[in-house]
Formats: structure tokens, C-alpha cells, sequence
């Protein structure tokens, strides 16, 4: 338990020192907040659509753009520098890696949304509320971002992955109110269900019915998610 | 003698046509043993059997008299490994890689600039890794293998693409280890590299062994029982090492016509170029 702490926190702090030199984990990081910025500060959108509106789109960007895009970038690209070797022939397991790089990008995602909840000025006493919510939502598309990471080769075959997840997860979320289809759709989206647990948390409505319902799309989707990645990892393990 | 790696029958095959037949050897505690080879011929597959990165077949392989199925991934702590398929991090440099698997391995961070010393890398331990060359990096990936100093080193091509003067600085540490306790399994194409620091060899070729033993055993086993000599008028003479040579020889140094006599041993390439056939690739 002792060595796995160790090892675990060693990755960690490894990683987190390293997205901050690492160009694609950064320009990731700042789409979200230019997006945040430009709608909320030099184009004025965020008056005709609120303010909650613009935060449930940067905050989802993010949530493609962190968990699902950076997380398996990161892992493929151990395994094609053979970093990923070096660090199991020292002992590390496959579950210490990926947790390592996990809590790594769970902080980095929660990090930006705490960032665009200042930006956009959503009112301060919503603050518990939305980290709440936002991890929740996080933990969830991680789990799928680390399924991707054990199916991807190297860090150029992650974008196929990532960019079918985007579009599944996130047109659904931006255009759930202009199309009936999105709005089914979004329904069983995870970007999209945080929001709608957001907003009936804030706004204190809602039925039981709407809360288990939205709490039960997440948990499947994380469940779901556990066992695709566990089936894969038997498998295929991490580096075949 | 205490065994380290005991390989019995050992059979491993890729889906391709590749095969590993029936390995059967002992790596002593202690010794330098060489596995050389050509290219293709089963080197580094059976280095990644006995580091578990791949599974046998069939046969049996021990590591510290323990069955390789019984071991978990503890075992990785009494062995190092440097292979061309590890890498090491980008983004960071000589040092800070070291210092993070430094971190991995619970070693202490003191040993870090003694460990970079021992490779001849501390002057140059800022830089980054994009920036090094490969020889360099193939000493960083050494050093992080020798970080948590290991029983047993497994060495896959540890002077391939170095230059003479780091070769030898790698050959000095290698016997510097061994001098200190470690035993140490050693693939090369490099014959006088392994004619130099090992204790045994065993040649492998297409899968197959087909010698093992200390290299002078197998340099005299092979030899060709005859000598060479260079006459007056600089004729070369082949002559056998019997009594009839000898008389010979005696001959031409009564009648001043000896000018030099050479011993036809052959060296270790020679041996493995007889018993394959094929030339060293
Ligand atoms: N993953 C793999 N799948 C299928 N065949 C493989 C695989 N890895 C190696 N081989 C084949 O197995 C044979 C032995 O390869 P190996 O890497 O063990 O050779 P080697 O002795 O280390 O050679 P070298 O000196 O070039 O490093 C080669 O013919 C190679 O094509
Ligand atoms: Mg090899």
C-alpha cells in the first residue's frame, strides 16, 4: 500500500509538472477559457443565451478536451516512447499508471472549470455545488478517456477516439435546445446530465424522479465504463 | 555454484514463423554470461521471457530458483533491465528523469549524481532528452536500471552505436558491477566485446543454441590443431601442430628460414561463423 502511494504520488507529480510543458495538454487547457472569454467578454452572446448556457459549453469543452482527448494522449504516448516499458520494469503496474495520470487530469479538468466559473461569474454561492457536480462529470468521462488510452496505439490514433467521443458527447450538449434529436440525445449524455443536475441544484426543482434518472446516466456510464476498460485490460493488457 | 536464471527445454513461438527450440542453459550468480548472436536470432525475445514481458510455451524457466509463473512483479526489484525498447521522458531532462525513477523505485535521490558519474553523464545532466544523442540516451535508460542497484542486470545490446572510448567506459562499469556482486546477462553482435567480459557465452542462432561455454573452452574446442608460419623468402606455411609439423619447423629454423610463427586460434567470431555458416550481421 505503502510503494503503491509512493509510486502513484512519483506519477502524479511527474505529470502534473509535465502538462505544463507539454504544448498539445496546453493549448487543450485554453480553448475552453478563450472560448469562455470571448463570449462572456468581446462577442456579448452570454447576455442573449445566460450565463449558466455559456458555462455548460466551456465547461463540457473541457471535459472532451481533458479527460477525453488529453488523458489517452498522454498514455499512448508512453507506450510510444516506451516509457511506459521502462516504468513496468520498474515495478509499476498498469492500475498505479493510469491512476497516476488520472488524479493528474482530475485536477487539471477541475482546475479549468474552476477557472471558467470565475471567468463567466456565475454567482460565488454556486461554487460547492458546481465542483460537485463537475467531478462527478469528470470521473465519468475519465474512466471512457482511460478506455481509449488502453485501446490506442499511439498518441495518432488517440484523435480518432477522442474526436468520435467530442462529437458524441458534445453536439448533443451545445445544441440540445435548437433540435429534438439533440435534446433526446442529450438526455443520456453525461456533459449534458451534469448540467441538468447543476441547474436543479441551483434552482432547488425537480422531482426524485429527475434526480435518480440523471444520477443513474452517470453511474451507468462510469459502470458501463469500468467494465469495457476491465475487459479490454484482460485482454490486451496495457502495451500490446 | 547458486543459480540466478535456470532456462530447461524453453520453447517460445511469435505468430510468424519464429521460433525459440528448446533453450536449455544456467546463468551462475556472479558471472557475466554473453548471449550473442545475429540479428533475428532470438536475443532480445529471450531477454523479454525472462523479464516476463512475454510468456514461454513450454519448458521451464527459473529466476532465483523460483518458477518465472510463481514471481510477481516484485521480482522487478532485483533485476534491471536495459533493452532497446525502453525509453525514457522527453520533455525532461537527464537528471530529472533519474530523479523520477529515483522516486518509482523508493531509492534515494543522493544516488542520482554518483549513478550519472558511473555512466560519464553528470557533466551533461541538465540537458533535456530531445537534445542528447542516442548513445546518450541508451546510458540514461542504463543508469535508471542501475538506480536501485540490482542482483541481476540484463543487458540487451549495451554498447550498440557508442563510440570506442564509451564503449569502454560501459565495459569498466560492467566489471565494476560484477566486481561489486551483480550477476549480469549480456547480448551483443560484438565477439571481442564478449570475448573480453564474459565468464560464459552461449551462441544462438535461428532460435537454436549451439554452443555454451567460457569463451577460451570454446575458442580451443574449435581450433584448428595447426600453425602458421612466415618463411625467409615470406612464403606463408600452414603446417599441422604434430610431430611431423614440429620437425618441419625445426627444419626451416636449422636452415635460418624462420621468420615467424603464429598460432591458428581462432577468436570467437571465427568459432560462430564456422558453426552457423552465415556471416555476422
Ligand atoms: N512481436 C513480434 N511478433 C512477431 N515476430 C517477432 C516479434 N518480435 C520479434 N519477432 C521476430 O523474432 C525474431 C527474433 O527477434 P529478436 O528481437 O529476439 O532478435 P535479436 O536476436 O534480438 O536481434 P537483434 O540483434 O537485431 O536485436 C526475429 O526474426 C523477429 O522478426
Ligand atoms: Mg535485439
Amino acid at each position: 500500500m505503502n510503494k503503491t502511494y509512493r509510486k502513484v504520488k512519483a506519477i502524479y507529480q511527474k505529470e502534473m509538472v509535465d502538462m505544463i510543458k507539454n504544448v498539445n495538454a496546453l493549448i487543450m487547457f485554453a480553448l475552453p477559457l478563450v472560448f469562455a472569454v470571448l463570449y462572456s467578454k468581446v462577442m456579448p452572446i452570454q447576455e442573449a443565451l445566460g450565463a449558466d448556457w455559456l458555462l455548460m459549453l466551456t465547461v463540457a469543452l473541457n471535459l472532451c478536451m481533458a479527460p477525453l482527448s488529453l488523458l489517452p494522449m498522454i498514455i499512448a504516448e508512453e507506450k510510444e516512447k516506451n516509457t511506459l516499458r521502462t516504468l513496468m520494469l520498474s515495478n509499476v503496474s498498469a492500475m498505479e499508471f493510469i491512476g497516476g495520470k488520472v488524479l493528474a487530469v482530475y485536477t487539471a479538468t477541475e482546475l479549468i472549470n474552476l477557472l471558467l466559473f470565475i471567468l463567466i461569474g456565475v454567482a460565488w454561492s454556486q461554487l460547492s455545488i458546481f465542483l460537485l457536480v463537475t467531478s462527478l462529470g469528470s470521473i465519468c468521462l475519465l474512466v471512457i478517456g482511460a478506455v481509449f488510452g488502453l485501446l490506442a496505439r499511439d498518441q495518432m490514433s488517440t484523435g480518432l477516439y477522442s474526436v468520435t467521443g467530442m462529437l458524441l458527447f458534445l453536439l448533443p450538449t451545445v445544441f440540445s435546445s435548437f433540435n429534438s434529436f439533440f435534446s433526446s440525445l442529450s438526455k443520456i449524455i453525461p456533459t449534458a446530465v451534469i448540467f441538468r443536475l447543476f441547474t436543479m441544484m441551483v434552482q432547488g426543482e425537480g422531482n426524485w424522479i429527475d434526480w435518480v434518472s440523471n444520477l443513474a446516466v452517470l453511474l451507468i456510464w462510469t459502470f458501463c465504463s469500468l467494465i469495457v476498460f476491465k475487459w479490454i485490460f484482460k485482454r490486451k493488457g496495457i502495451d500490446r | 555454484m547458486e543459480n540466478c536464471i535456470e532456462m530447461n527445454d524453453v520453447t517460445m513461438s511469435y505468430d510468424s514463423s519464429f521460433a525459440l527450440n528448446h533453450l536449455t542453459f544456467a546463468v551462475q550468480k556472479n558471472e557475466i554470461f554473453g548471449f550473442l548472436g545475429p540479428s533475428g536470432a532470438g536475443k532480445t525475445t529471450t531477454i523479454k521471457l525472462m523479464t516476463r514481458q512475454l510468456k514461454k510455451d513450454g519448458g521451464t524457466l527459473r529466476l532465483f530458483s523460483k518458477e518465472i509463473e510463481e514471481t510477481d512483479c516484485s521480482i522487478n526489484e532485483r533485476i534491471g533491465v536495459l533493452s532497446d525498447n525502453s525509453g525514457c521522458y522527453e520533455r525532461m531532462t537527464i537528471e530529472e528523469n533519474l530523479c523520477f525513477f529515483a522516486k518509482i523505485r523508493g531509492v534515494k535521490k543522493e544516488v542520482v549524481p554518483e549513478i550519472l558519474k558511473k555512466v560519464g553523464l553528470y557533466e551533461d545532466r541538465r540537458k533535456s532528452i530531445k537534445k542528447i544523442s542516442r548513445g546518450m540516451k541508451q546510458r540514461v535508460v542504463l543508469a535508471c536500471s542501475l538506480l536501485h542497484s540490482p542482483e541481476l542486470l540484463f543487458l540487451d545490446e549495451p554498447t550498440s552505436g557508442l563510440d570506442p572510448a564509451t564503449s569502454r567506459m560501459i565495459h569498466d562499469l560492467i566489471l565494476n558491477l560484477k566486481a561489486q556482486g551483480t550477476t549480469i546477462f549480456l547480448t551483443t553482435h560484438n565477439m571481442e566485446e564478449a570475448d573480453k567480459l564474459c565468464d560464459r557465452v552461449a551462441f544462438i542462432n535461428h532460435g537454436s543454441l549451439i554452443e555454451c561455454g567460457s569463451p577460451l573452452e570454446i575458442k580451443l574446442k574449435h581450433a584448428r590443431n595447426q600453425i602458421e608460419i612466415l618463411t625467409a623468402d615470406y612464403q606463408r606455411v600452414v603446417i599441422s601442430k604434430d610431430a611431423a609439423g614440429m620437425r618441419q619447423l625445426l627444419t626451416l629454423a636449422e636452415q635460418k628460414k624462420l621468420l615467424t610463427v603464429h598460432s591458428l586460434e581462432p577468436n570467437l567470431e571465427d568459432v560462430f561463423l564456422e558453426l552457423t555458416g552465415s556471416e555476422l550481421r
